[in-house]
């Protein structure tokens, strides 16, 4: 029976509705009746979604072999993701991880063809990131044209001359070694002198660094804003061709909004707090290695049992950039240690409570941008400086148990002072060590 | 983005024997047909892409199995539709809606049963995209290249979103029943 012309356009307009994206749930039940009732409505929806399909190809610039080899390049990064999920989840020769190998082995030379360039690494995960599918991984490479769409926490990625920390939920991907393209959510970036000309494009503006330290965010309904700490950065707004236009150079300490709807480009108040809050959760931390994490919310105690950590070390950033007034004398782990009036203090927290000693001792390491002064260990220096170097309003374990057992736990400095490497063991009946770093700030 | 000796590569290996061109040659002459099958089980462009990818992927595991004299369209079809009503059935629970496995089937076997009414109205489709006018083509151009959004479109152009889909409508009308007169020629000849 054919439908009548009602019936057909009212299914053409669902097609269409499906096909735009922009289908509810009530008109995903009529389109359901209409398809499971009349056989001609099944036909018409079907001739609507081809007329799509058939449009797409038209206006698409690639051929067939172009869309082919697009498509294969993609496919080579789903395929490694793929295997790099089985070896977590699998042994290495079960059938799941042998199909992973097929598929890059037989690829070969081929597949290293199209394998994209490796642009970042993961350095640093706060304890609650996690992505909208698979995991994340600290070491883990991020190649050309990836893209990342993080759930909650913070993941920072090394790149070769920069530094980005992306506050979820967001959706970025690494177009190039000094290009970017946030989707939505936000990013800061610290770009190193060697590393100008970063940039970070968003659906509607363009921010080129010009040596500095900056933030982006855009969501659909407000657009992007860009913020300065440190440095210079050019912010553009696009056109609808991606080209820019209206653009804002800011220097330290300014923010602009940017809004493609009303066409505009303003200056807006800068607020500090954006990036304090990226400071609580990594501070001048460069890159974390092994079972070590830092913290993706805010704490008020590390008393013993209060902030367990099961199989990985907790660093905590605590004060930042804390002028000294005069000299500072303490005791290190590895001897009396005076760090001069005047020098630019932060401190870390070293954070190790398993409650259990069925648990992994971690192992692990640390890499601060400033040079280490000092690690303190045992009780009473901590506690001697739990006031001056600890996170304000928050409690400390006053017991002599939250030392660094040395012979149990193992810490060691690289010979440039800059990596703090760690194994912690667990010696009952109190699992809590601590140690605190005192790294001399350093902005790269 | 920029792949090094792209054009290279492909020719190499469309002219080697390997079951890596070979692959390639049979993906490369089905991937279109491939990409409207996984369209009409998806329904829209975004989705779509994410699925003919991992279409793809499965492909080229099983691509061991699949006989040479059997038709590749056909047999990736198989695979298609089920790596395409998995993601649909994520969906529906990520959702809280979406079409039921039993429609996404009764689509899906349409669609393979009238792969050669479909080829034909495109063809048909081809022509009737001459007869539009130069910025009716360009609009249609616009809207559906560049992976762009038509809420980016409307803003880019300064003008209403509800403008550009009562344009669209207008135009996607006119060029469904330019397709329909156009196959009651052929046949009434």
């Amino acid at each position: 029976m054919m439908p009548s012309s009602r019936q057909t356009a009212e299914i053409r307009d669902l097609a269409d509705a499906m096909f735009d994206g922009r289908i509810d749930a009530n008109g995903i039940d009529r389109l359901e009746k209409l398809l499971a009732e009349d056989p001609a409505s099944l036909q018409a929806y079907l001739e609507m979604i081809n007329l799509h399909g058939e449009l797409l190809h038209q206006a698409d610039s690639q051929t067939d072999r172009e869309a082919v080899l697009s498509v294969l390049q993609d496919f080579t990064l789903a395929c490694e993701r793929r295997q790099a999920d089985r070896f977590r989840k699998t042994l290495f020769l079960s059938v799941s991880a042998v199909c992973g190998l097929i598929c890059l082995a037989v690829w070969g030379l081929f597949a290293e063809a199209f394998r994209p360039v490796p642009l970042a690494n993961v350095a640093h995960l706060t304890s609650d990131a996690s992505l909208e599918s698979g995991s994340a991984e600290l070491g883990q490479v991020i190649r050309q044209g990836e893209t990342l769409s993080i759930k909650k926490g913070v993941i920072s990625l090394q790149l070769e001359h920069a530094l980005i920390d992306v506050v979820g939920p967001a959706e970025f991907r690494l177009e190039q070694a000094q290009q970017i393209f946030l989707h939505q959510g936000r990013l800061v970036a610290q770009v190193l002198p060697q590393g100008e000309g970063l940039t970070v494009r968003t659906p509607d503006a363009e921010v080129v660094d010009l040596g500095t330290e900056f933030q982006v965010t855009h969501s659909p309904q407000n657009g992007s804003e860009v913020s300065v700490r440190r440095g210079r950065a050019r912010a553009s707004l696009l056109d609808w061709q991606g080209r820019p236009t209206k653009t804002l150079e800011l220097t330290a300490n300014r923010a602009v909004q940017l809004r493609p709807e009303e066409n505009i480009s303003r200056e807006i108040a800068y607020e500090p707090e954006l990036f304090d809050w990226i400071d609580e959760r990594r501070g001048g931390i460069r890159s974390l290695d092994g079972n070590v994490r830092t913290l993706g919310y805010p704490v008020r105690s590390f008393r013993s049992n209060r902030v367990t950590t099961p199989s990985y070390l907790l660093i905590v950033p605590e004060q930042q950039n804390i002028r000294l007034e005069k000299d500072l004398e303490i005791h290190g782990l590895d001897g009396p240690v005076r760090i001069p009036a005047g020098s630019l203090v932060s401190s870390y927290l070293a954070h190790f409570d398993p409650t259990d000693l069925g648990i992994v001792a971690p192992r692990g390491a640390v890499t601060f941008f400033g040079t280490i002064a000092a690690v303190v260990g045992s009780a009473k220096e901590l506690a001697a400086t739990d006031a001056q170097f600890g996170l304000k309003n928050t409690f400390y374990e006053t017991a002599s148990f939250r030392q660094i057992e040395t012979d149990a736990d193992e810490i060691r400095l690289s010979a440039d002072r800059k990596v703090f490497s760690f194994f912690f063991g667990a010696e009952p009946p109190h699992y809590l060590d601590e140690a605190r770093i005192l790294v001399i700030s350093d902005h790269p | 983005m920029d792949i090094p000796f792209q054009n290279q590569i492909l020719q190499d290996d469309l002219e080697d024997s390997s079951r890596e061109a070979e692959f390639l040659r049979r993906l490369v002459g089905s991937y279109r047909d491939l990409y409207i099958y996984v369209l009409s089980i998806v329904g829209n462009r975004t989705d779509a892409d994410d699925v003919t990818q991992e279409v793809c992927a499965v492909l080229w595991e099983k691509f061991d199995e699949f006989d040479p004299d059997r038709n590749f369209r056909k047999w990736a079809s198989g695979f298609a539709f089920n790596v395409a009503k998995s993601f649909m059935r994520q969906q529906r629970r990520r959702r809280g809606f979406g079409l039921s496995d039993e429609i996404l089937a009764r689509i899906a076997f349409v669609q393979t049963a009238g792969t050669e009414l479909f080829e034909l109205r495109r063809e048909r489709l081809h022509d009737c995209l001459t007869k539009l006018g130069k910025r009716d083509s360009r609009f249609l151009m616009d809207c559906y290249g560049n992976r762009t959004t038509l809420v980016r479109y409307a803003r880019s152009h300064g003008i209403p979103v509800a403008s550009v889909y009562t344009r669209l409508k207008r135009l996607r009308k006119n060029l469904v029943e330019c397709v329909h007169r156009s196959l009651r020629r052929h046949d009434e000849t």
